[in-house]
């Protein structure tokens, strides 16, 4: 996971980033706030920020508010960083968007259970986002499948019809079953799509990419 | 917030708190300690720079600067110095402020002094 550190001094700055390099995080730094707000703005920012409080040019207060107010659904985790002590600051920092708040100097097991917490909120945001997108595709494909299901009635009462017009023997028997059989299963797969409540996913072809299960989801049996 | 800061002792330096917090990390630790050596002298000059200018806004900027890199290497007493140094520039006491500037400048040469004496040992282990 990537960590950006923010923070004009030195000192701290590097023993940050040599301590979460020694954790095993990808770090980069900036050594001001309007720097820091250059990266952050890419779309490959790193999600968990480490920021100091006093900065040059845009502090970590503003860049807090700032990132809250554009982040658009890339959602971060921000943990300031300051020797200010009082609650007053606290309440500052959490109410301009941080997210955590740990004196200087840094005690390294306080820093890494704390940027521990920071990694678990934003697994657990990816999962609902995860979930929230799946849940609208399962939704639009509901409403595709209602809309799909009158004229496939319609089709199949047609080949039935049909089915039942021409001989055993008439050349286009063949066909013509074939037909009826994939408007029955394409019936089936609709129907089962519209009652699905919780869905199962499983490896599709090619690489890390995994489809729904329709005959094991919940729902399914219908 | 202060029982993680740990700085309970007197005097120049903790050294004690300081290598059991970087215990198994002396590169790091040597690494910070020679930054700090080299750039204390120049922030206590900026201060003394910016006193003479009459901007106490960057006084209190580098001042809160100087005083998280301090707390950084448990330095007690240079720390509390600084605190007295800011508090003076926050009432606007010029005088005051110039007499604990020179008295700050003293503590952070014996810091220094230690610092490298520090580095000079981490240096034989590494």
């Amino acid at each position: 996971m990537q960590v950006l550190v923010i923070e004009d001094d030195e000192i701290t700055r590097v023993m940050l980033c040599g301590l979460l390099e020694e954790w095993g995080y990808q770090v980069k730094s900036a050594a001001s706030g309007a720097v820091a707000w250059q990266l952050l703005q890419r779309h490959d920012a790193p999600r968990l920020v480490l920021l100091d409080w006093e900065l040059p040019e845009l502090d970590g207060i503003d860049l807090c508010s700032r990132v809250r107010r554009e982040e658009n659904g890339h959602r971060f985790y921000l943990i300031m960083l300051t020797v200010r002590e009082n609650t007053r600051d606290l309440v500052e920092a959490l109410e301009a968007g941080a997210d955590d708040f740990l004196a200087k100097p840094c005690v390294p097991e306080v820093l890494r259970a704390r940027i521990g917490v920071g990694e678990r909120f934003l697994g657990l945001q990816d999962e609902l986002e995860y979930r929230k997108k799946f849940e609208g595709v399962l939704e639009m494909a509901g409403a595709v499948c209602h809309e799909l299901n009158q004229p496939l009635q319609g089709v199949l009462s047609g080949i039935e019809i049909v089915q039942s017009e021409i001989g055993e023997d008439d050349p286009l028997r063949e066909s013509v079953d074939l037909v009826l059989q994939g408007t029955k299963r394409m019936i089936l797969i609709t129907r089962k799509l519209m009652h699905l409540s919780r869905y199962k996913s499983i490896d599709y072809v090619s690489d890390g990419c995994r489809i729904v299960d329709i005959d094991a989801s919940v729902g399914s049996d219908y | 917030m202060n029982e993680e800061v740990g700085m309970k002792c007197t005097g120049v330096l903790d050294k004690e708190e300081l290598r059991r917090r970087f215990a198994g990390r002396e590169a790091l630790l040597q690494q910070v300690v020679e930054i700090a050596c080299r750039t204390f002298p120049e922030m206590l000059e900026k201060i003394r720079r910016e006193m003479n200018e009459g901007d106490l806004a960057a006084v209190r900027r580098d001042g809160h600067t100087f005083e998280g890199q301090l707390k950084t290497f448990y330095a007690l007493a240079a720390t509390e110095r600084l605190k007295q140094l800011r508090s003076a520039v926050a009432i606007g006491d010029g005088g005051e402020a110039r007499v604990l500037l020179s008295l700050l400048e003293e503590d952070v040469r014996r810091l220094r002094d230690h610092l490298w004496k520090l580095s000079a040992q981490l240096e034989v282990r590494t």
